[in-house]
């Protein structure tokens, strides 16, 4: 059974991976009803990512029109060495830091190569954190992205590519070009921020 | 486990961590409580953009399709050639020409020879311009109309 099961997973990734090659052919070939099935395919998932990168939803918008413009007029350079998802957001990804450093709003210095993560404060999470207790409610996923978008880029990119988009860790050290042990780290760093605000937040509300 | 992710010296001149500590890493980002905040992240809420917003997008990619510029390329060309075309129209009209014709009364003298030469030639010009179907039909009512006498019509003479 988990054999026959992984068979056919493996067959749909197959069937998955011929049809992203064939659709990404006629791509390279500026045939814009395959490039608009592409667009089809991630344009939320982009707009997603972009949003929390980017505070304004509208400059968000305005950003996943230029992902895709961009890779339209790349898409005939694209070798194929990593899939098409891993480019477009690789492309979405530089174009937030260039507008992050553009609008400076960055609360440090941004270093794409940057392997450390000593610059952000973190306190160890609490060891009674109880997450079993926790409703998931309108106001919990409020606060989520609260503790989402308080994160730098660094650590949210990491943080959205993995926990959202299901990107493998070799996937987004392709998107962000840093080690896979930086990608875990931060991805690492990115959860612990997120309990100690979840866990702030409903101590002041026990409080109350 | 925290502060060796944090500190600097728990990553090699490569900026990668070593193999313990990954090995580590990997343990504790398995934890619940990481879990937790994974599968919260996973449930925020989708985004979606709007048909307006694709439709722009649209717009802006036809724009840049090559076959949208070559009309472009041609439209250029078509105002080229039309300035060309009237440019030697003009110059076909205001540029005098040279008289190629070897039969023109002109080229003879006020000889009485000269003067049956361009009768000739003006009779035939003439003969050559009517259609001779024309000269016919007007010829037919000419004739016809001489002849439409009614009993009454020779009456009146």
């Amino acid at each position: 059974m988990e054999l026959s099961i992984s068979m056919d997973w493996k067959r749909s990734a197959t069937t998955d991976a011929m049809a992203e090659q064939a659709l990404l052919e006629r791509c390279k070939k500026q045939d814009t009803e395959a490039f608009g099935k592409l667009i089809d395919a991630y344009q939320n998932r982009l707009f997603g990512f972009i949003k929390r990168m980017v505070p304004d939803a509208e400059e968000a918008a305005d950003l996943v029109q230029e992902t895709f413009i961009r890779a339209f007029q790349a898409i005939g350079r694209f070798d194929g060495r990593s899939s098409l998802r891993t480019w477009l957001f690789r492309i979405a990804y530089n174009l937030c830091i260039d507008r992050s450093r553009k609008a400076d709003r960055t609360p440090q210095g941004y270093s794409l190569d940057g392997t450390t993560e000593d610059d952000e404060s973190f306190s160890v999470p609490d060891s009674r954190w109880n997450p079993e207790g926790i409703l998931m409610s309108d106001e919990f996923f409020r606060v989520v992205e609260e503790g989402v978008g308080q994160m730098s880029d660094k650590l949210r990119s990491v943080l959205l590519l993995h926990d959202r988009e299901d990107m493998s860790y070799e996937e987004i050290a392709g998107v962000l070009n840093v080690p896979v042990g930086t990608v875990k780290s931060r991805l690492f760093l990115a959860r612990t921020h997120l309990q100690n605000v979840l866990g702030s937040y409903f101590e002041e509300n026990q409080n109350v | 486990m925290f502060k060796l992710i944090q500190r600097k010296d728990s990553q090699n001149m490569n900026g990668r961590i070593d193999p313990v500590q990954e090995a580590l890493l990997d343990a504790a980002l398995n934890r619940d409580d990481q879990k937790f905040i994974s599968e919260s992240v996973r449930q925020l809420k989708a985004d979606e953009l709007s048909l307006s917003w694709r439709s722009e997008l649209n717009q802006k990619l036809v724009s840049l399709q090559p076959s949208a510029k070559a009309p472009s390329r041609l439209r250029w060309w078509h105002s080229f050639s039309g300035v060309a075309v009237a440019g030697a129209l003009a110059v076909a009209f205001l540029v005098p020409r040279p008289q190629v014709s070897g039969t023109s009364p002109e080229m003879f003298g006020n000889t009485i020879e000269s003067e049956i030469v361009s009768a000739h030639v003006v009779a035939h010009r003439t003969s050559e311009l009517t259609p001779s179907s024309t000269v016919q039909h007007i010829q037919f009512e000419q004739s016809e109309s001489l002849h439409d006498f009614s009993e009454a019509d020779l009456g009146t003479l």
